[in-house]
């Protein structure tokens, strides 16, 4: 099961370094960021597994929310 | 293994949608400031406006589809529905972080622990929605953008959430 969700990963990663528009490279490495997380929460089976799943995920999406606002600011100022 | 991946696959794709579409309204506007730049890029290559509305708050902020994949993660690790309890509360933080007022992320996360309890007796693992999950954002967000926005568009009009 691991090795299907690492496949996907290696997919969606592939794909957001192809795409050349810049906004639309986001939802790919989205995409990637719930592979990771898949991946970390199935290769060990602890509530601490868990936490670092969390924890992964819920920054990852900050770090989205902060580079997309960026993009939407300095299209602004432009 | 691979037909009980598949029916979780479905069974998280109708969960995130219904939630994020009927409770979250994401298709409606952009929740976040980085949504709506995302949901232009996604019209001018083609795509549904509305649809991309709802791949930018995906993107932007956990939503629905980030409470199935938590709730499923935490359900696996802690090895009870505690889990799914543990993932709501980080998740309802992490939308107040991310500036989101909605709570798809907290509702999602919930209905999902609900999900996953109830197809525990039915044989299936959380570790099946852990994947069953990924398989379903990789079909909205990394298949073709064009396509899946025009669905979430449609469908999102289908339950009368958008006009037009």
């Amino acid at each position: 099961m691991i090795k299907i969700v690492g496949a996907l990963a290696v997919y969606t990663a592939i794909m957001a370094i192809l795409t050349k528009d810049k906004p639309r490279r986001l939802p790919y490495l989205n995409a990637m960021n719930f592979c990771i997380t898949g991946v970390i929460a199935l290769s060990i089976q602890h509530p601490l597994g868990g936490l670092v799943a969390l924890t992964y995920f819920i920054l990852s999406t900050l770090e989205s929310n902060a580079v997309a606002s960026t993009m939407d600011r300095l299209m602004e100022v432009k | 293994m691979i037909e009980k991946i598949v029916v979780a696959a479905v069974v998280c794709w109708i969960n995130f949608v219904m939630v994020d579409v009927l409770i979250g309204g994401l298709p409606e506007v952009p929740g976040v400031r980085g949504a709506k730049h995302i949901a232009h890029a996604i019209r001018n290559y083609g795509g549904n406006l509305n649809g991309g509305y709802m791949m930018g708050n995906i993107v932007c902020s956990p939503d629905a589809s980030a409470g199935t994949l938590l709730a499923s993660s935490c359900y696996y690790a802690f090895g009870s529905w505690e889990g799914g309890l543990l993932a709501a509360t980080v998740v309802y933080f992490g939308n107040r972080i991310c500036a989101d007022p909605g709570y798809a992320g907290t509702t999602g996360t919930l209905t999902t622990t609900a999900l996953i309890f109830i197809f525990s007796h039915f044989g299936f693992s959380p570790a099946n929605f852990v994947a069953g999950m990924v398989l379903a954002i990789v079909t909205i967000q990394g298949l073709h953008h064009k396509y899946s926005s025009k669905i979430l568009g449609s469908l999102a009009r289908k339950m009368g959430t958008i006009e037009g």
